[in-house]
């Protein structure tokens, strides 16, 4: 049965955006810092609504947050 | 430390205390050694203490802008609601089986005993259910 794995360019996207914090992000898409690093360590996956969120305070598309990769 | 960890933290903490408490109990009844008979007091006065204290562990917040609660806090939660339903079904399978086991069919128990039983059976269920969210928070998921 294949895996599936997303990965994420939060951390990148956080020091492109004048080093942002984790707090400063959570505080902006309304969750807590722990669900932020939880994120971008891979371990949770995001809902649809909180991904929108996260792609928007970067000013991207959510294909340039999240990458889905279907690993066999 | 978001609002449900301090939550099921002090839940754990209060629910070991009341689970001595109540373990206490039957043996302050069984042996009449003065220091046997204070000890279920005194478990419950740390759980009083403990349920008092954690009303100022919860208040502290760290700053103003902070999110208590998410959707992985919500789905935590559901998970440990889950484990704790499924605790609960185990917990009055055996609550049911064991004492025909023991006594047998035409057996008697003291009555004082099942009031003691239901009470550790419901801290066993939020113990389980504060373990489960710690457990999950500790993994990272």
């Amino acid at each position: 049965m294949a895996k599936n794995d997303l990965k994420n360019q939060i951390r990148r996207l956080r020091f492109e955006n004048d080093e942002m914090t984790q707090q400063q992000l959570a505080d902006r898409v309304g969750v807590t810092r722990q669900t932020i690093i939880a994120i971008e360590s891979g371990k949770y996956a995001p809902s649809l609504p909180l991904a929108f969120r996260i792609a928007r305070t970067f000013a991207v598309k959510v294909e340039d947050v999240f990458q889905y990769q279907e690993i066999v | 430390m978001n609002k449900t960890q301090k939550g099921a933290m002090a839940v754990m903490v209060i629910s070991i205390l009341l689970l001595v408490f109540s373990m206490t109990i039957p043996l302050a009844w069984l042996y009449k050694v003065p220091v046997l008979r204070i000890l279920p007091l005194v478990f419950l006065v740390l759980s009083y203490i403990a349920m008092g204290l954690s009303i100022i562990f919860f208040r502290k917040k760290q700053s103003p802008s902070e999110v208590d609660f998410d959707e992985r806090d919500r789905i935590i939660k559901r998970k440990a609601i889950l484990a704790s339903y499924i605790t609960l079904w185990i917990l009055v399978f055996l609550g049911c089986t064991i004492p025909f086991m023991i006594t047998d069919q035409c057996g008697i128990m003291p009555v004082s005993l099942l009031p003691i039983a239901l009470f550790i059976m419901f801290i066993i269920v939020m113990l389980v259910y504060s373990l489960t969210i710690l457990m999950q928070y500790g993994r990272g998921e």
